[in-house]
């Protein structure tokens, strides 16, 4: 994809243009990360443990939504938060008439190099402490399946949090509901186990949002057994697969509706 | 000109413009929603872990209706105007106001109230509910002296954020791009107010430390009036204070905009 | 063969009238009443391989929509057309590759960025080779002369400089066929003037197809020979511009200038008084009429100056908006 290379070069120079607004951005996340380390504090200062998991190994937990909210904010959140944009000024018109998939264009286009520094850094250290202070060997085998658990958690994140976004094909006013969606984004902060068992249901199998983030330590802890692991792999095809759907249908509505 | 008519003017203008936005205000409650949920349900894990009955000084009970009560007032308290003044500032639509008959201050200020009346009513309504099934669990005293107290000091919390928000709008006329500050601002104002979590989490020294700041009155103070955790005589004396950092930031609000509104007609904008 | 083949294009839209208050929006909730607006009723025309053709209408007549269905942005309701062998709204890749709009108030470049890296990224879009890529892009800055402004971030650039780079990055790929939404809207004159150049060289050089809306008449008659007229979703005009002014050739304009002042009404009788003073009078009369009334006028006031005019082609058109359909 030499095309995304070429974008995400684009947004790195459209970006060091203003330095300013690169240490704006770098600061913005930084402190939305220091009301996460919050729950940290509260975590080490009652000393909690969840299922038999110390305070350390719930770094595990939160490094990884870290991660993962560092992810989302760079490669997703600026394209999810165009895509009304560009329906309400008619810049989709432009992109439908280039030989690539639109959906790639429009939802991948721009990448933010500031807001997710913080988040990662921060995220990995945490995992690493907590991979560490669990005792966990640092195998090749180990690192593999955290590494494709994170990546299965990238395309669910994609899939999910897209869909506020496809709801502006139908609906003008949608700020509120990816307002709703973010919120219910950090309730991943925790590993699921603190939740009582239908939410975990929901969270699980209705909006699979808790496999972005519980699959990869759980793994690490050796909690998670083939037949949930092989349920992620599945869950994070099919979701793709259905969003693809609903983008078709969301463009096909556009182009027959609208002037 | 008659005064009282244009402020009814402009307080049933501000009303006119919540009821616009309703939706995205039951919208955002819900939001809100999810927040208090996590929360609960991590509250509820870490006590039952720690078999201990208070933490933090909070007992169970007490956390829970923080974090509800915390998450409410903090919604309702929020302003949404820093944009529109800064978007004032730099795209001189200041202009229009300086050459009416009218102040600035005073126009912000009863729309901001007109916003709010109606999220206010919703609110009690809400609290109401919430404080009737308090009490009923045996979680919460309710007195009316503390009742009547939480209503005024929420008011007070209402103005002190306003006057805040108003003082840290005012470095839009110095600052070249403003919406990145003010996320940090509203983000810290928030934590520090005890929005997120009692300020108790920090230790001990950070909360007397906060005490000496506006922050605690705006959040942290109301909420703890009405649980019953703040101690009688420390009530009187908080909504004493309270009303001193009003004052003190109606005071440096007009400094500070009086100083640089004579900066901005000088440059003219 | 033709190039573009349009029939009875037919497109309409449903749309929903809101009352203003809560009790409209509230009723609104549960029935919505579903209005119904055909943009384009029924359109058919056909354009050749190299022809440069003028689209011309009154706001909302159904221009932009046309041009999106046939560059596949929308879904006719009805009807069919092929363009290039392709059916547009099937929005097959090899049919975008041959095609290119612009649309003079959206723009594709990168606010930020120099223009060159959005014409480059174009590039990759397309998948055009390096080498034609350097030659298209050597060829078409020195045309519209901006070679020294493709490092320069789009942001900076006047308006009329950025409309030359949205030219640059829309025929980087050498499209067969180009539709332009009212590529001039908003530029100085020197600008037109320039795009209108470019746009000519182009459909002349490369034999390339243009398809174009404007407001400005200028642009139209400078580029366009053949113009097709449409208001209201109907075709009301297809043909030469400047046979236009057959359809109302029966009519002609006379200017007079007097040395000292005459009553208006004086003149009434011999024709319809577009304009006019005392001193300077605008005539529009039948074509039949036109000898004896200059005669008369002539024989009968102190004329100092006087012409005779066709019926400018803006009024020609605005004439045949209010008259529907003809022929």
């Amino acid at each position: 994809m030499r095309l995304y290379g070429l974008f995400i070069k684009n947004c790195l120079i459209a970006q060091m243009e203003f330095r300013g607004n690169f240490m704006m951005s770098l600061i913005v996340e930084s402190v939305y990360l220091l009301a996460k380390l919050l729950y940290v504090l509260v975590v080490f200062r009652t000393d909690l443990h969840v299922d038999g998991i110390p305070p350390e190994g719930l770094l595990l937990f939160i490094g990884m939504h870290t991660v993962m909210t560092g992810i989302y904010v760079g490669v997703f959140f600026t394209n999810f938060m165009k895509i009304p944009e560009y329906i309400k000024d008619g810049s989709l018109d432009l992109m439908l008439t280039k030989p690539v998939s639109l959906q790639f264009m429009a939802s991948l286009r721009y990448v933010d190099l500031a807001l997710p520094i913080p988040d990662i850094l921060v995220g990995f250290v945490m995992i690493g402490i907590g991979w560490h202070a669990m005792d966990i060997p640092l195998t090749f085998l180990q690192l593999a399946g955290f590494g494709l658990l994170l990546f299965i958690g990238v395309i669910i994140t994609y899939c999910l949090m897209i869909i506020p976004a496809l709801l502006s094909f139908w609906f003008v006013q949608t700020g509120s509901v990816s307002e709703i969606a973010h919120s219910v984004w950090d309730a991943n902060n925790f590993p699921m186990a603190i939740y009582p068992a239908w939410v975990r249901r929901i969270g699980t199998f209705v909006i699979p949002l808790f496999l972005i983030t519980n699959f990869g330590p759980m793994f690490l802890l050796g909690q998670l057994n083939w037949l949930y692991g092989g349920l992620a792999l599945t869950a994070s095809l099919v979701l793709f697969a259905v969003v693809r759907l609903l983008w078709n249908q969301a463009v096909k509505g556009y182009s027959s509706a609208s002037s | 000109m008659n005064r009282r008519k244009l402020y009814t003017a402009v307080f049933s203008m501000g009303v006119q413009h919540s009821m616009e936005y309703r939706v995205h205000f039951f919208l955002g409650l819900i939001g809100a929603m999810f927040p208090i949920l996590v929360q609960y349900f991590i509250w509820t894990a870490v006590y039952q872990h720690s078999g201990q009955d208070a933490l933090f000084s909070y007992s169970y009970g007490q956390i829970i209706m923080y974090t509800i009560l915390a998450g409410l007032v903090s919604k309702l308290i929020a302003t949404q105007f820093e944009h529109q003044i800064a978007d004032d500032i730099k795209n001189g639509g200041l202009n229009k106001y300086l050459i009416k008959p009218i102040s600035y201050f005073g126009y912000r200020l009863i729309s901001f109230f007109g916003q709010k009346a109606i999220y206010y009513g919703i609110t009690v309504m809400l609290l109401v509910g919430i404080i009737w099934f308090a009490a009923s669990g045996g979680v919460l005293k309710v007195e009316a002296v503390r009742l009547v107290l939480f209503a005024i000091t929420l008011w007070g919390a209402l103005l002190l954020n306003f006057l805040i928000a108003y003082c840290i709008c005012a470095s839009a006329f110095y600052l070249h791009e403003i919406s990145y500050f003010f996320v940090i601002t509203s983000l810290l104002v928030n934590i520090l107010s005890g929005g997120m979590f009692p300020l108790e989490i920090f230790g001990d020294s950070v909360v007397k430390a906060l005490q000496y700041t506006p922050f605690p009155y705006t959040i942290y103070f109301p909420v703890n009036v009405l649980s019953g955790k703040t101690e009688v005589a420390a009530m009187y004396q908080g909504l004493l204070i309270q009303c001193g950092w009003i004052v003190l930031f109606f005071l440096l609000s007009r400094f500070a905009w009086h100083v640089s509104m004579k900066k901005y007609s000088a440059v003219g904008g | 063969m033709d190039f573009i083949r349009v029939r009875e294009l037919h497109k309409t839209f449903v749309y929903y009238r809101k009352g203003a208050g809560l009790k409209n929006s509230l009723k609104n909730l549960f029935a919505r009443k579903a209005l119904v607006k055909e943009a384009v009723k029924s359109v058919s025309f056909d354009i050749g391989p190299g022809e440069c053709v003028g689209f011309l209408g009154p706001n909302g007549a159904g221009k932009t929509t046309t041009l999106k269905m046939l560059s596949g942005i929308l879904y006719p309701t009805s009807g069919e057309a092929n363009v290039l062998g392709y059916v547009p709204w099937e929005r097959k890749n090899e049919f975008k590759r041959l095609f290119s709009i612009v649309m003079g108030q959206k723009n594709q470049l990168w606010w930020d960025l120099p223009a060159s890296e959005s014409i480059y990224l174009n590039k990759c879009i397309y998948d055009v080779d390096d080498d034609v890529y350097r030659r298209s892009l050597a060829e078409l800055s020195e045309m519209l002369e901006v070679e020294e402004l493709l490092d320069v971030q789009v942001r900076r650039l006047s308006l009329g400089e950025r409309m030359k780079m949205e030219l640059i990055a829309a025929l980087i790929h050498r499209p067969r066929l180009l539709y332009l939404d009212e590529p001039t809207i908003g530029l100085d004159f020197p600008s037109q003037k320039k795009v209108r150049e470019f746009l000519k060289y182009y459909n002349e050089q490369f034999g390339a197809t243009i398809l174009l809306t404007s407001h400005y008449m200028k642009d139209v008659e400078d580029l366009c020979k053949r113009t097709i007229i449409i208001n209201e979703g109907n075709l009301l005009y297809d043909g030469e511009l400047h046979k236009i002014n057959d359809l109302f050739n029966e009519q002609k304009i006379i200017r007079l200038h007097f040395s000292e002042p005459v009553a208006e009404q004086r003149l009434a009788k011999f024709g319809k008084i577009v304009s006019g003073d005392e001193y300077n009078v605008v005539l529009e009369l039948p074509k039949h009429r036109l000898k004896e009334v200059s005669r008369a006028v002539l024989d009968s006031f102190p004329i100092v100056d006087w012409t005779i005019e066709d019926v400018p082609i803006e009024e020609s058109i605005s004439m045949l908006y209010r008259k529907e359909s003809v022929g």
